[in-house]
């Protein structure tokens, strides 16, 4: 079930909440009971088929967890219980994400014609995989306890997160389970969750999905062998990198909304990622718990920076690469991980010629800090296209095309409208070609309006500060984000007056209105 | 304010907007689905309307219950009027139900669809080569029947057997009421609203296309772009595959087969019928010969004669060919500048007033219209026609050889089979 539907939100959310609310009034357990079976409807709703999946993977995760809790005095013997849990998680990942390409990828090396036959990603398996991987690892460490199935498996399934995260853990979730005043009934919850689900909605629904239509086309032409022009390349990945961030953005406030409506905190997402200046600061901002989890599970369990820079550089690109991966079954993603390794290496390496170098005064520069945002909003965008691509060539089509290498052309029709002035375009060496000029402007147009609201304005976490939206709160880093704490933000603080009222009025009609037409998450199937 | 009233107000902005929201929808009617009364300057124009003709047009046309039904594709939609005089003359109410980019299933279907609930007293089909072609690799008997299901098949209230289609009235419900409550038919209400110009696409309540974006691509970018932005689309049509009229191993493919199907429904209910052949312009005639088409062009003509006279056992269908070499298909471009073509917008769709000239050839009496334009093609006169089409087509390159060459220096090169 999709956020985004009319079922979901005129029947499975407001049933789901009505339901909980007066059955939280009983008996906590029921409630917590009621939260499991809905979480699995809403799961359920896709592929019922995958409902044993899911109930089979938390069954063996809880086992094997609670086991580690009943050995953690025999360190030897827990290490190997966790070692057999993670094992058996991979192994089911690994079976339905990466089977088929693995054998693919080996069957091309060796040039043979063998197929296994097409799986089926199950929803949310990327998800709940690394939720439960991380559950294990912390009973492990003797961070976290649990002894009731019905407590986790409303950890693993809780539905507001369920499908494409917030990557939540144990110790987060639990303690608001089971804290009674969390489930009692409060209007602040549903007007706060209302609020940020409705927020969610448009950006996803008006935003993300009005600005899709300007990047797949272009994507699809560079996928089919087209030879893609300059203004042409750069409008279709712009707009895919404005797309992506609207879409995930949007998703992960409407399961923060949700969650809230059931008096649940979930942990931010994100946090105005384009507004970083350098590429170390963006992956704090973007896909935050992802984020998390590849530093404390990947990166800190390879070594970290312990062991000398080299190590550190090492250990930073196989996390990447584990983390494009992650994201899908195919070279473009794991080329996309490899890319950011490189970017968080080069990224790393500056910082210590700079600090070396006594360059750190760059800093407080207008002029470095507009370069630094255009080379790492530059490398992002160059990195989404290889993310969006669906094969390799497709994306050096599109990255020949962005680097001016099939020439610069412009439509007809833009020419005409331009006058006297077209003449010097030509002049300039810009082609001009047959149609395509109401696109090309759409095009410039969506990301002229799209643009601004990722870099200047403030994002839902710090619209919704004085209600404390989500479980933890990012700062900004005055030396790395572009617009750091901008005075002008208290202007948009939410509050309970009319033109709040209005506000919200046209994000939730204007969500709802978007739903009539059809769409997808682009996170649905990681 | 407190929270609750706060919550209350939002509340009730949101619902006010979605109802006046979908109030807005409805009374504009961006896609002409609902037929009210429209307002000059407000909505007469319906510049959306073109984008969603697949889901209103059939209803429209159940709507308006018309006496003649005009099938096809954009080319009749552009091109034949309705509201010609002959239909007033004869006060006859005529729907234009040709169907942009649509295969035949689509066109016949709907038009069956029609012809079932309404008591029709004339048909104009309009035939295109390309619509009919079929691939060198097919292996579709052309006997198969009924043709493979589409999601348009959804919004006819009969299947091809006639019997009632169960998933009708909740794709009806569907299509009339979903786009009240879509964004997309609010900004399109919008651009309705804000788009009341001579200049913009159009639909009309009778089906017909005036073609008001053409003429104003024309005068903006000139006649020569608008051909020039054609022709490689054309020529990508018709050699992207190996196209051929009959089905390998067979005589006929699974297209003509439906518009057998169409014909034989018209001759058994004595509805008279002109099946004809759409005028191309001589940039198109041209692009169908380089791509190395041309006999299979008279290969399709000659199954269409052949069809007809077999079909037709009351004399009530006749064929006529418009796409011969003449005048009037052969107008210049290279010196036409930013006024448009007297006959043609562009290679494959021709103006209003080429389709008042064929309205007037195939309905008038004997003798109306221009006797040199269009004439019924017969398995009589088949023969000449055919014999005299290279050297008309000849005649024409030599009288405009740059006309000629400017066209084939657009074409790419092509190896030779």
């Amino acid at each position: 079930m999709f956020f985004n539907s009319y079922e979901f939100i005129l029947f499975f959310l407001p049933i789901t909440l009505i339901v909980f609310i007066f059955l939280s009034r009983i008996n906590t357990e029921k409630a917590i009971g009621w939260l499991v079976l809905a979480s699995l409807f809403f799961y359920g709703w896709w592929n019922p088929d995958y409902l044993l999946l899911i109930i089979g993977s938390m069954g063996v995760s809880y086992f094997i967890g609670t086991l580690i809790n009943r050995t953690l005095q025999e360190k030897g013997r827990a290490k190997l219980i966790l070692i057999i849990g993670i094992v058996l998680n991979l192994s089911l990942l690994g079976y339905f994400k990466y089977a088929n390409f693995f054998l693919e990828s080996a069957a091309y090396a060796l040039s043979s014609n063998f197929e296994l036959h097409h799986i089926i990603l199950p929803l949310a398996i990327s998800f709940f995989t690394f939720q439960q991987i991380a559950f294990l690892v912390d009973a492990y460490k003797g961070i976290t306890k649990e002894y009731k199935f019905l407590h986790y498996a409303l950890f693993v399934t809780f539905f507001p997160q369920l499908i494409a995260g917030p990557i939540v853990h144990h110790k987060e979730m639990l303690p608001q389970f089971m804290d009674r005043a969390n489930m009692r009934f409060k209007l602040s919850n549903i007007t706060i969750g209302l609020a940020i689900f409705s927020i969610g909605l448009f950006k996803k629904a008006v935003l993300a999905d009005g600005i899709a239509v300007y990047a797949s086309p272009v994507f699809a032409l560079s996928d089919a062998g087209e030879q893609l022009q300059f203004f042409q390349a750069w409008g279709g990945a712009l707009a895919y990198t404005l797309q992506l961030y609207f879409d995930f953005s949007g998703y992960s406030d409407m399961a923060i909304g949700g969650a809230r409506l059931f008096g649940i905190k979930l942990p931010l997402n994100f946090h105005s990622p384009y507004k970083s200046l350098n590429i170390v600061e963006f992956w704090r901002r973007w896909h935050i718990t992802l984020s998390r989890f590849l530093r404390d599970y990947i990166y800190i369990a390879l070594g970290g920076n312990r062991k000398g820079r080299l190590q550190r550089y090492i250990n930073l690109f196989v996390t990447m690469l584990l983390g494009g991966l992650w994201h899908g079954a195919g070279w473009t993603f794991v080329i996309w991980g490899a890319l950011h390794g490189t970017y968080l290496i080069i990224n790393h390496f500056w910082h210590f010629i700079a600090k070396a170098l006594k360059l750190t005064f760059l800093e407080t520069s207008k002029l470095w800090r507009g370069f630094s945002w255009a080379l790492t909003f530059t490398a992002v965008v160059v990195g989404w296209v290889f993310f969006r691509a669906s094969h390799f060539d497709s994306a050096v089509g599109m990255l020949q095309a962005m680097a001016g290498l099939n020439g610069v052309s412009l439509p007809y029709g833009i020419a005409a409208a331009l006058g006297g002035f077209s003449s010097y375009i030509q002049i300039a060496g810009f082609e001009l070609v047959h149609g395509g000029g109401a696109k090309f402007v759409f095009t410039y147009l969506w990301i002229l309006a799209l643009l601004p609201i990722a870099l200047i304005m403030p994002n839902t976490q710090q619209i919704m500060s004085r209600f404390s939206p989500s479980f933890n709160d990012i700062e900004d880093n005055d030396k790395t984000t572009l617009l750091p704490q901008n005075p002008a933000y208290r202007r948009f603080k939410f509050q309970f007056n009319v033109r709040w009222a209005i506000t919200l009025a046209l994000t939730l009609t204007f969500g709802m209105l978007a739903l009539a037409q059809v769409s997808e998450f682009l996170y649905f199937q990681f | 304010m407190n929270e609750k009233k706060f919550l209350k107000l939002w509340l009730s902005f949101a619902a006010l907007l979605f109802c006046g929201i979908m109030g807005f929808n409805y009374v504009i009617d961006p896609y002409l689905l609902y037929g009210h009364h429209d307002l000059k300057g407000l909505n007469r124009i319906k510049p959306k309307a073109g984008t969603h003709s697949l889901q209103s047009k059939i209803h429209a046309a159940h709507r308006m219950a018309p006496d003649v039904l005009i099938v096809g594709n954009s080319r009749p939609e552009m091109g034949l009027n309705p509201a010609h005089s002959y239909f007033i003359d004869h006060n006859l109410q005529a729907f234009n139900l040709g169907q942009p980019g649509s295969g035949l299933s689509v066109q016949y279907g709907y038009a069956l669809d029609i012809l079932r609930d309404h008591d029709i007293k004339q048909v104009l089909i309009s035939v295109d080569f390309l619509d009919f072609v079929t691939s060198a690799d097919s292996t579709t008997d052309p006997r198969t029947w009924p043709p493979a299901p589409s999601d348009a098949d959804k919004r006819r209230k009969y299947h091809w057997d006639g019997t009632e289609n169960n998933a009708y009235f909740l794709q009806s419900l569907k299509d009339h009421y979903f786009p009240l409550i879509a964004l997309s038919t609010f900004w399109d209400s919008l651009t309705t609203v804000a788009n009341q110009t001579p200049s913009s696409s159009n639909l009309l309540a009778n089906g017909f296309n005036p073609a008001g974006d053409m003429r104003h691509a024309t005068t903006h970018e000139g006649v020569k772009a608008l051909f020039g932005q054609k022709i490689p689309q054309v020529y990508n049509s018709f050699t992207m595959r190996k196209w051929q009229t009959d089905t390998p191993g067979y005589t006929g493919s699974p297209d003509l087969s439906k518009l057998q199907f169409l014909l034989r429904y018209l001759n058994n209910h004595n509805i008279e019928t002109k099946v004809f052949i759409n005028p191309y312009h001589i940039n198109y005639l041209d692009i169908i010969d380089q791509a190395g088409l041309t006999s299979e062009f008279w290969l399709w003509k000659k199954r269409l004669v052949t069809l007809v006279a077999q079909t037709s056992t009351k004399d009530t269908i006749t064929l006529w060919d418009f796409s011969d070499p003449t005048d009037y298909i052969a107008e210049p471009i290279l010196k036409a500048g930013r006024t448009p073509l007297k006959w043609f917008w562009e290679p494959a769709h021709y103006s209003q007033a080429l389709g008042d000239l064929m309205l007037d050839r195939m309905l008038g009496k004997p003798g109306t219209g221009p006797t040199d334009f269009g004439h019924p093609l017969t398995m009589e006169n088949f023969a000449r026609h055919q014999a005299a089409y290279k050297n008309k087509l000849e005649a024409y390159h030599q009288r405009d050889p740059e006309e000629y060459s400017h066209l084939t220096a657009q074409l790419p090169k092509r190896d030779k089979d």
